[in-house]
C-alpha cells in the first residue's frame, strides 16, 4: 500500500472518534504552545541582545578579573579603578586601540515595572553617536564637551515613558542630585530605549563614586583584531578581564541557554502528559479496532503494515497538535510582549524558525514514541483471536 | 482434477489450564481445484480450527498444509501474509467489513495492499460490486447497508485479487433464508466463461452443504466422512 492510501486509512481511523481525537489534539496544542511560549522568551532575549551588542560601538569590554559572573557589563557596583584607562592608553598605539571609554552603568527599577538604566559616559571625549551609532535624536540636543560636569541627561524613548520624563523635566537621582533632560531619543528596538545617558563625571559625583567605573569599553582601529587585542590585554593586565563582543554574546547565550533548559524542563512535564494522552487515544483505538486489524491481517496485510498505520495515526495526532501549538504559541508570544511592553523595551518573546522546527520536531518524536507501544500491540495481534475465533 | 490444497496429518492442540484440548486430531484432506467443498460438523467439532489452519491464520501443532505444493505452514509470517493476499479470499459470518471505508474502498483494500494502481483497482472494485448487484451503492458505508448487502460487499472483496481459493465461514449464518439463498447463488453459481474457483465452505446447515460438490464431515477433530 502506498503512503497516500495509508494516510487516508490513518485519517479515517482518527476521525472515527472525532471528539476524542479533538481533545487529544487539544492536549498536544496546549503542551506545545506552552513550550513555544516558554522558549520564545529565550529566543527574544537572544535576538535582542545579539542585535544590541552588535550595535554597540566598543569592540572590547574590560572589567575586573574574577567578577565575570556578576554581569557581562561589569559589577553592579563600579569597581574598576579609572587609572586602568591610562594603562590602556599607554599601550594604545602598540595594540591598535582607538578609544578608551570608561563607563558607569546603574539600574533603577521599581515594582511597578517603571525601570530604566542610567549610563554615564565621558561624552566630553567621545560623542554618544560614536558609542551607539544607531541612536537618533527625537527632540532637544545631545551632549557637548561643555556638559562634562553638568547634570544633564539624554533619555531613551522607553525610559522617558517609564520615568514620565519630557524635555526640560528633572530626573531626581537621590536627595541631593538631579539631572535635567536636554534630549529625548527616537524609539528604537533595543535595550538602549531604556537608557538614560548622563556625563560620566556628573554621575560619578552624583552617586559618590571616585576614580571608579563599572567597566571600560575599548574601540579598536581594526575591529577584526578584537580577539588578538583581548588576548594581549589579558596577558599583560592579569587583574583585568577583556572580553570581545563575541565573548559577551557567548556569556549571554550561555545564561539564556541555562534559562532555556530550565523552561524546557518545565514544558517537558506538559509534553509528557500530552504524549501519554496520544498513547492512550491510539491504544484505545487499537483495542476498539482489534477485529478490523484482524481482518486486515487476514486478507493479507503484513504486521509491519499495521505497525506503520498505528504509528502514523499517532504521529498525525501529535503533528496536528504540534502545528496548532506553534500557532497558539506564536499568538501567545504577542500577548507576552504586549503584557510586558512597559517592563522592557524589547520584544522579549520571539518565535523563530529554529523554535518552530524544534516544536514540530518534539511533537513528531512525541507522536513516534507514543505510538510505538500501541503499534507493537496491534502488529502482534493473533489473527484468530482478533477475529473472535477460538 | 488436480489437488490445489491439502492438509497432511494435521493436529491442533490447545492448552487448557494444566490439560490440553485436541481440536484437530491427525486429519488429512485434499481439495481439488475448481470444486466447492462444504465442511460440516456439530459445534466444537473442529471445523473452524480446520479453516484457520487451511487459510494460514494459525499453524498446526503437527502436520502441514500445502497450497499448490507450497507449504504454508513453514512460511514466515510476512511471506504468508503476501501469500494469503495473492492466493486466498475470505468471507466471514459477520461480514467483517472495515467500518471506516465505504463499499468500494472495502473491495479496493486487498488491491491496495497488493499495490495495484488506483485507476485499475477502482475499475475492478466497481466491476465486482456491479456483479454482486451493488453497483449503485458503492459509496455506502457498512452501517448503511443491510446484512445481505454487506455480505455481497465481502464477496466482492474476497474476489478482488482473483484468488485461487476462497474460504467462507458460515457465510449465510447471520442472514434470513431468502437473503442467504441469494448469497449462496452468488458464491456457488458458476458464471459462463469464468474460471472455476475453489470454494471451501464451513456450515452447519445441510441445505447449504447440499449445494457443494463434496461434503466433508468432521467430528471430534477427526474426519468422519467425505462424500
Amino acid at each position: 500500500m502506498n503512503f497516500a492510501d495509508l494516510f487516508v486509512l490513518a485519517q479515517r481511523g482518527l476521525l472515527r472518534r472525532p471528539v476524542r481525537t479533538f481533545l487529544t489534539v487539544l492536549g498536544i496544542v496546549v503542551a506545545v504552545a506552552s513550550m513555544v511560549i516558554f522558549l520564545s522568551l529565550g529566543e527574544g532575549f537572544r535576538r535582542a541582545l545579539g542585535a544590541e551588542i552588535g550595535n554597540v560601538g566598543p569592540d572590547l569590554q574590560v572589567t575586573l578579573a574574577g567578577n565575570e559572573s556578576s554581569s557581562v557589563f561589569g559589577s553592579p557596583i563600579p569597581d574598576v579603578p579609572l587609572e586602568n584607562a591610562a594603562r590602556f592608553e599607554a599601550v594604545a598605539i602598540e595594540l591598535g586601540i582607538k578609544q578608551v571609554i570608561p563607563y558607569i552603568l546603574t539600574a533603577r527599577g521599581s515594582f511597578s515595572g517603571q525601570g530604566y538604566l542610567i549610563g554615564g559616559y565621558p561624552f566630553e571625549r567621545v560623542p554618544l553617536s560614536d558609542i551607539y551609532p544607531n541612536l537618533k535624536l527625537l527632540e532637544g540636543r545631545l551632549f557637548t564637551p561643555a556638559d562634562s560636569l553638568e547634570n544633564v541627561a539624554v533619555v531613551g524613548a522607553a525610559a522617558a515613558k517609564n520615568a514620565s520624563l519630557k524635555l526640560g523635566s528633572v530626573l531626581r537621582l537621590n536627595r541631593d542630585v538631579s539631572f535635567k533632560v536636554v534630549g529625548i531619543l527616537k524609539k528604537g528596538d533595543g535595550f538602549t530605549d531604556s537608557f538614560i545617558f548622563v556625563p560620566f563625571n556628573a554621575l560619578a559625583k552624583g552617586i559618590g563614586i571616585a576614580n571608579r567605573a563599572t567597566g571600560i569599553a575599548i574601540k579598536l582601529n581594526d575591529a577584526g583584531d578584537a580577539r588578538k587585542v583581548a588576548t594581549a590585554l589579558n596577558a599583560r593586565f592579569t587583574d583585568l578581564n577583556a572580553k570581545t563582543q563575541g565573548d559577551v554574546l557567548s556569556i549571554l547565550d550561555k545564561a539564556i541557554a541555562i534559562g532555556d533548559a530550565f523552561r524546557f524542563g518545565i514544558s517537558l512535564i506538559s509534553l509528557i502528559v500530552g504524549g501519554l494522552a496520544v498513547a492512550n487515544t491510539v491504544m484505545m483505538g487499537v483495542y476498539e479496532r482489534t477485529r478490523e486489524f484482524g481482518v486486515i491481517r487476514a486478507i493479507g496485510a503484513k504486521p509491519s503494515f499495521v505497525f506503520s498505520l498505528v504509528v502514523l495515526e499517532s504521529m498525525m495526532l501529535a503533528l496536528i497538535g504540534g502545528a496548532g501549538g506553534v500557532l497558539v504559541g506564536y499568538l501567545g508570544s504577542f500577548v507576552v510582549n504586549f503584557a510586558v511592553r512597559d517592563l522592557v523595551s524589547v520584544a522579549i518573546a520571539a518565535v523563530t524558525l529554529r523554535l518552530i522546527l524544534l516544536a514540530v520536531g518534539v511533537a513528531a518524536v512525541l507522536g513516534l514514541f507514543a505510538g510505538l507501544l500501541p503499534a507493537r500491540t496491534a502488529s502482534k495481534l493473533v489473527i484468530t483471536e482478533a477475529l473472535g475465533r477460538n | 482434477m488436480s489437488t490445489i490444497l491439502q492438509a497432511n496429518d494435521i493436529s491442533k492442540v490447545y492448552p487448557s489450564g494444566e490439560d490440553t484440548v485436541t481440536a484437530l486430531n491427525h486429519l488429512s484432506l485434499e481439495f481439488d481445484a475448481g470444486r466447492i467443498t462444504a465442511i460440516v460438523g456439530p459445534s466444537g467439532s473442529g471445523k473452524s480450527t480446520l479453516l484457520n489452519l487451511l487459510a494460514g491464520f494459525d499453524v498446526p501443532s503437527s502436520g502441514s498444509v500445502e497450497h499448490n505444493g507450497n507449504s504454508i505452514t513453514a512460511m514466515p509470517e510476512t511471506k504468508l501474509a503476501s501469500y494469503r493476499l495473492a492466493h486466498f479470499g475470505f468471507i466471514f459470518q459477520n461480514y467483517n467489513l472495515i467500518s471506516i471505508l465505504n463499499a468500494q474502498e472495502n473491495v479496493e483494500l486487498p488491491l491496495s495492499l497488493a499495490n495495484v494502481p488506483r485507476l485499475e483497482r477502482t475499475k475492478r472494485a466497481k466491476e465486482l460490486l456491479s456483479r454482486v448487484g451493488l453497483g449503485k451503492r458503492i459509496t455506502h458505508r457498512p452501517n448503511q447497508l443491510s446484512g445481505g448487502e454487506q455480505q455481497r460487499v465481502a464477496i466482492a472483496r474476497a474476489l478482488a485479487t482473483n484468488p485461487s481459493v476462497i474460504f467462507a465461514d458460515e457465510p449465510t449464518g447471520n442472514l434470513d433464508s431468502a437473503t442467504g439463498s441469494g448469497i449462496l447463488e452468488l458464491l456457488t453459481g458458476r458464471q459462463e466463461g469464468s474460471e472455476a474457483r475453489t470454494l471451501i465452505l464451513i456450515t452447519h446447515d445441510m441445505e447449504v452443504a447440499a449445494r457443494a460438490d463434496r461434503i466433508v464431515k468432521i467430528r471430534d477433530g477427526r474426519l468422519d466422512s467425505s462424500v
